[in-house]
């Protein structure tokens, strides 16, 4: 609790002294010199030399900066290596001022880099606590930003670093972004993003504010409104919330340089805009940031095979599921080896593959073991339903195994997931219709039955499991003509149906011998009745008939096969 | 009179074909229930509804499920009377099964697969769209022999 309350104290501290906020809604893009654009926050430009000769540029100089004429020349490592050297672009710089804060930006550019996909801007803010400098690296695309942090490493030379090695244990700023493509989230942890899409956990490099087209491009640069993503047309895309106390965003802001000759103002490039976006996730980050931190920190104590399945894509809702649930219910050892253990099977049976049954047999047994771990009676009915199927894996085909062996690791990850995010009302019926439903779409006729057979009792003793059960086979297959009328359409078609109500009719009251047709009624007790017949004037095999009243109304249910 | 009642609704639904097979899919279409066996009313209206439906030629009888009785020669009103002597007093689900089993004239599936229907299509939506006054088109449509 300690670490967490020192970790919430510096990332907010370092929050503090990165973020500059204004008050009130900004200007456009294009200022006039010394504009005021409100009382509380001012955003102004001068010259170059001027700025040079503010006590912000001066006193930081000699630390950071070794001026050339117009060149600033960062030196990483006290190497006097000149692959971080920049220099000035333009001779503006933007000033944004408020409660006491002034920060200066301007573009620069590697000197030796050409047609690069990054700009640069210098970032200086001066506040009570001194002047902090940083180098803004934003994508041309617009779909990242890195804030690099400058500093001086080397107190004796006094020779400037880009930081590029940031300790990820103490600037652990961290964003979620939403995903344009499935409601999906990334995280941007401190660290060098490899590409879209993919977060990096290293422990160190810089610190990659966002990434993921198009989430970051939220504003308008133009000025006549946000064009999509977050910040709607209201704030003319500059949104501003001061300190961020009524929710809005601070922006970062990002200069450009002189504006060219342009005869129609509207039609010229924008001379500075506001990274609002960029500062809103990040200040979001903050909070759910420790999260992040803390769970990364958690992920980099397990194996390496683990860790590389929560970095799968494929297992992110696994991956946000388990953190939310440590985020939510404490980082202590009960939680974490709910999670370890879950992990351990799962690694083990994302990679599983065997030509052999019998190890089918063991990995599936692995599979129940894990379900009837967290003592839930329903998932107990169903481990048991599944185990119960292992003695006549031998007889089965590798391609049916395997089938049921992914259903069974498809259900054991659906379980825990709802276990870690607090849904504990999963109930056997739920578990087992898909098996149900392949039994009757997929499984080959032999496979089927003994699906089908062997579905345990205690689902199907009359009452909610069952009702839930006929509820499901109810809306099995498509619609026929009326609305109380299903097709099945599977190979079989009188197999299947056969056993499907050899299955529903396991509890009956009493099953009546075949009437003068060979139509088979079960009693299910108080007025339900199911019915399986063979006979019809409608040319379908097999006919099942599901009447209970209480469930679907008085007209019985009809669900009918077909061969395809 | 009653041909103006059925057509309406969701009793429009005692014409889709190849659906309605035993007595109490149509005795439940008519919104009655199995204690309606013991009311004559109820199984005049009933019976009323199967006998226009034979007369239409949209149904006939399938089957006399456990008696193999020979319609060849029976008139409509012989068959209902046949229905109305096997669907006793205090008949319940599932009962129904050794009565009688409709089937839908083949006249009438055809006609209506060429003009698009099959099991799958919704029944009620099929009329609106494609037909309109069923009535009106088993009129003009339906053998006249």
């Amino acid at each position: 609790m300690k670490t967490l309350q020192l970790i919430k104290s510096i990332a907010l501290t370092l929050l503090m002294i990165i973020v500059f906020g204004c008050e009130k809604e900004i200007a456009p893009n294009t200022i006039s010199q010394q504009e005021d654009v409100s009382a509380d926050h001012t955003v102004n430009r001068l010259s170059l030399s001027d700025f040079m000769n503010t006590n912000t540029f001066k006193s930081v100089e000699k630390a950071i900066i070794k001026p050339k004429g117009d060149q600033l020349s960062y030196q990483k490592g006290g190497s006097g290596a000149t692959e971080n050297q920049f220099e000035f672009t333009s001779n503006e710089v933007l000033s944004s001022h408020l409660d006491g804060e002034t920060s200066y930006t301007t573009p620069v550019k590697k000197t030796n880099e050409e047609d690069s996909d990054y700009n640069y801007n210098l970032l200086m803010k001066e506040s009570t606590e001194g002047v902090t400098n940083f180098l803004i690296k934003y994508s041309k695309t617009n779909d990242q930003i890195i804030i690099q942090p400058i500093i001086n490493s080397d107190a004796d030379t006094n020779i400037p670093t880009i930081n590029s090695e940031i300790d990820c244990t103490t600037w652990n700023w961290s964003i979620t972004i939403p995903c344009s493509c499935a409601g999906h989230t990334y995280d941007c942890l401190c660290g060098t993003a490899q590409f879209p899409g993919t977060a990096s956990y290293s422990n160190s490099g810089n610190v990659t504010v966002c990434y993921e087209t198009p989430a970051i491009v939220s504003f308008d640069p133009s000025g006549s409104g946000g064009t999509g993503g977050y910040d709607s047309g209201q704030n003319n895309g500059y949104s501003n919330g001061g300190s961020n106390s009524d929710g809005l965003p601070i922006p970062i802001f990002v200069y450009e340089g002189d504006s060219p000759p342009c005869d129609n103002p509207e039609l010229c490039p924008p001379q500075y805009w506001a990274q609002s976006q960029a500062w809103q996730e990040h200040q979001e980050a903050v909070e759910i940031g420790l999260d992040d931190f803390l769970f990364s920190q958690f992920i980099n104590t397990l194996p390496q095979e683990q860790l590389d399945f929560l970095n799968d894509f494929d297992n992110w809702e696994i991956r946000e599921s388990f953190k939310n649930f440590l985020s939510e219910n404490g980082y202590n050892d009960v939680n974490e080896d709910f999670i370890a253990d879950a992990l351990e099977v799962f690694t083990y049976a994302d990679n599983f593959t065997s030509d052999n049954q019998l190890d089918y047999a063991q990995a599936i047994l692995r599979l129940t073991t894990h379900m009837k771990s967290f003592g839930n009676i329903e998932d107990e009915i169903y481990a048991d339903y599944i185990e119960s199927l292992i003695p006549d894996l031998g007889s089965m085909t590798i391609g049916e195994v395997d089938d049921l062996y992914e259903e069974v690791y498809r259900t054991d990850r659906n379980i825990t997931l709802k276990y870690a995010v607090g849904i504990f009302t999963v109930i056997a019926t739920d578990l087992v219709i898909p098996v149900v439903e392949y039994a009757l779409f997929q499984a080959t006729v032999g496979l089927a039955v003994k699906l089908l057979q062997k579905i345990p009792l205690p689902m199907l003793l009359r009452g909610a499991r069952l009702t839930k059960l006929l509820q499901k086979v109810a809306r099995m297959g498509v619609q026929g003509e009326q609305i109380h009328v299903r097709i099945i359409t599977t190979s079989s078609p009188v197999t299947r149906a056969e056993k499907l109500f050899a299955t529903l009719t396991k509890n009956a009251v009493s099953v009546a011998p075949p009437n003068a047709q060979g139509t088979i009624v079960a009693n299910m007790g108080n007025g339900n009745y199911i019915t399986f017949r063979t006979v019809s004037s409608t040319n379908f095999p097999a006919t099942i008939n599901l009447n209970f009243p209480s469930i679907f109304g008085q007209t019985p249910k009809a669900i009918k096969f077909q061969a395809p | 009179m009653i041909s103006n009642d059925i057509f309406k609704g969701k009793t429009i639904n005692l014409f889709a074909p190849n659906s309605n097979e035993y007595l109490y899919d149509y005795i439940y279409l008519l919104e009655y229930k199995d204690e309606d066996a013991n009311n004559w009313k109820s199984r005049l209206v009933i019976l009323s509804v199967l006998k226009y439906l034979l007369k239409l030629k949209i149904i006939y009888i399938y089957s006399w499920c456990d008696e193999n009785l020979n319609d060849e020669n029976r008139s409509i009103d012989e068959i209902i009377s046949q229905i109305n002597i096997k669907w006793k007093k205090n008949t319940i689900f599932p009962d129904y099964y050794n009565i009688v089993m409709f089937g839908t004239q083949n006249w009438y599936i055809e006609k209506l697969t060429k003009l698009g229907m099959t099991n799958t299509t919704n029944w009620e939506t099929f009329v609106k769209d494609n037909i309109g006054n069923l009535e009106k088109w088993i009129e003009e449509n339906r053998p006249e022999k």
